[in-house]
């Protein structure tokens, strides 16, 4: 019955994935320069981070490219997690103002699994893209090489910090249902995603403890490539990263949970 | 000056309404200022060692007045202006009684009066306080930096003003916010100062008008700069200011002519 259920919106999925690619083929160079600007845009924080860190070598004992490393994995996880959920966190809560969520109850679906297969778009290429332009740059400067080990860890470590952004992502869209609104965990989660560009061990322990335990962006990056690169720095949570998929896991069941339990408490304000 | 202050009361009342955006709004703007001085702690390390000459509290004491800077200089008019250009509501402000950059600039300095009372000037007393402030800022220094101040504010409206424009051409706003986003994180020296970039790109931000923004204005008030670098600069400002206004006038005056106006 699962398995059922699981490929229906699998094939939901792929038609609403097909849909979205041909939208995006219709106006393709309004796209193509849509990528390259945000490219262009996450470069400039990657060479931002790399004259800042240059000058003075380290930053808590992570140098340039290690530093650039965590903020590529944070983008590419970025990168997946908007390629599914951003549509969902960008169109809901003008759904709900307008009353216009009637449309998905009445469809013989459940809500979040409709609305995941259904969010599909193509916008994050650039940021996956560039991302993974720099991850090589940075293992090559690093003298990692890319091992099958290496490999699986990485694809760990995406799908965990994916998680987390889902999460995130999730929660921010619960709280439109709900009757005041709550803008604020916008600025929280930007914040919070500002914060784990850098080795959070330069951050007071206050900050710390948040990006571990109520925000967990510390297991997006910084925890996982601490433990893969070998760093010592005085993190509070040192040995945090073997907790990393638990957290994850339990965090974005979690936020499912309260995105479902939130979605009830909708009342529709259409005609 | 009626209109100004007409503009200004409805600016506060309009904002007012959303008090609470705004109180968290000054509280995230001060942990923005907390994650800078952390990154620089962590750059400068135990020690705290000058590098290129710029000691720990001079870092820290940028940090708190470039983000009271930015604050101050901030505009949004390029994403109004593209949106309303997108949308067709152009057509209901170029029917007021004044012209639109005239109307634009009114309302982005209303805003940006309320913006810095609310949001910024809490957060910079706060980081003050928290951080300790090592320098200390004669009168003189004061008043060149609320000149340098103005001509950043005018430059970077000019600069948004004359850049929105090209949507008229362009019809794609998204990409001309991301090459905006691109070119002011870079060179204006909110982020990172000028001092530490590489030679090439150091060169290459003096001939443009970003780092007369938020960089020199900063620098001015953290006293790093002689009279005559501080004359240089505000004579450089003025240069952008003038120059931006005649290119604003001529890229307006054609592209108006041009705009299409959706809706009917």
């Amino acid at each position: 019955m699962a398995a059922k259920g699981l490929y229906r919106y699998l094939r939901l999925t792929y038609f609403f994935t097909a849909k979205a690619i041909k939208g995006m083929l219709t106006y393709r160079w309004s796209f193509l320069a849509n990528c390259i600007s945000q490219a262009l845009d996450y470069s400039v924080t990657f060479l931002l981070m790399w004259i800042m860190i240059s000058a003075f070598d380290t930053m808590n004992g992570w140098n340039a490219y290690e530093v650039m490393l965590l903020y590529a994995f944070c983008l590419f996880e970025y990168g997946i997690t908007g390629t599914f959920f951003f549509n969902i966190m960008n169109l809901v809560p003008g759904q709900i103002l307008k009353g216009t969520f009637d449309d998905v109850l009445v469809k013989p679906v459940k809500i979040l699994p409709y609305l995941i297969s259904s969010s599909f778009i193509c916008n994050y290429i650039a940021h996956m893209t560039l991302s993974a332009i720099v991850v090589a740059v940075c293992m090559r400067a690093l003298k990692l090489s890319f091992t099958w080990h290496f490999l699986g860890r990485a694809a760990g470590i995406l799908l965990c910090g994916s998680l987390v952004y889902a999460g995130l992502f999730l929660i921010v869209t619960a709280s439109a249902f709900l009757p005041a609104k709550i803008d604020a965990l916008f600025q929280v989660m930007y914040f919070f995603r500002e914060v784990s560009y850098y080795p959070i061990s330069v951050f007071p322990r206050v900050i710390q403890v948040i990006v571990t335990t109520l925000v967990p962006y510390g297991f997006v990056n910084y925890y996982p490539l601490r433990a893969l690169l070998g760093k010592e720095d005085n993190a509070v949570f040192g040995r945090a990263a073997a907790w990393g998929p638990l957290v994850t896991t339990l965090f974005f069941t979690a936020a499912c949970f309260i995105f479902v339990r939130s979605a009830k408490c909708y009342k529709s304000s259409g005609s | 000056m009626g209109l100004f202050r007409r503009s200004l009361i409805i600016s506060f009342k309009e904002k007012s309404i959303f008090r609470f955006d705004y109180l968290v709004g000054t509280v995230f703007a001060f942990f923005y200022i907390v994650l800078k001085v952390s990154l620089w702690k962590g750059l400068y390390g135990a020690g705290g060692t000058e590098i290129g000459g710029i000691a720990l509290n001079s870092m820290i004491a940028y940090s708190i007045i470039a983000g009271f800077t930015e604050g101050i200089t901030k505009t949004s008019v390029m994403k109004e202006l593209n949106d309303s250009v997108v949308d067709g509501t152009i057509s209901g402000h170029l029917l007021l009684p004044m012209g639109l950059g005239k109307y634009l600039f009114i309302r982005s300095l209303t805003r940006g009066i309320f913006h810095t009372m609310y949001a910024i000037l809490p957060s910079a007393a706060a980081a003050m306080l928290l951080f300790g402030f090592a320098l200390s800022i004669g009168p003189a220094n004061l008043v060149l930096y609320f000149c340098s101040v103005c001509m950043g504010t005018a430059i970077n409206f000019l600069y948004q003003f004359l850049f929105g424009s090209t949507v008229i051409w362009l019809r794609n706003s998204f990409f001309l916010g991301n090459i905006n986003s691109v070119l002011l994180s870079l060179f204006s020296g909110a982020f990172v100062p000028i001092w530490f970039f590489p030679e090439g790109l150091k060169a290459l931000s003096e001939f443009l008008p970003f780092r007369y923004i938020v960089f020199e204005p900063t620098a001015i008030l953290v006293s790093v700069k002689s009279c005559e670098e501080t004359a240089a600069v505000l004579g450089m400002q003025l240069v952008w200011v003038v120059v931006l206004s005649e290119a604003v006038s001529l890229v307006w005056n054609r592209g108006r002519h041009r705009l299409m106006i959706q809706g009917g």
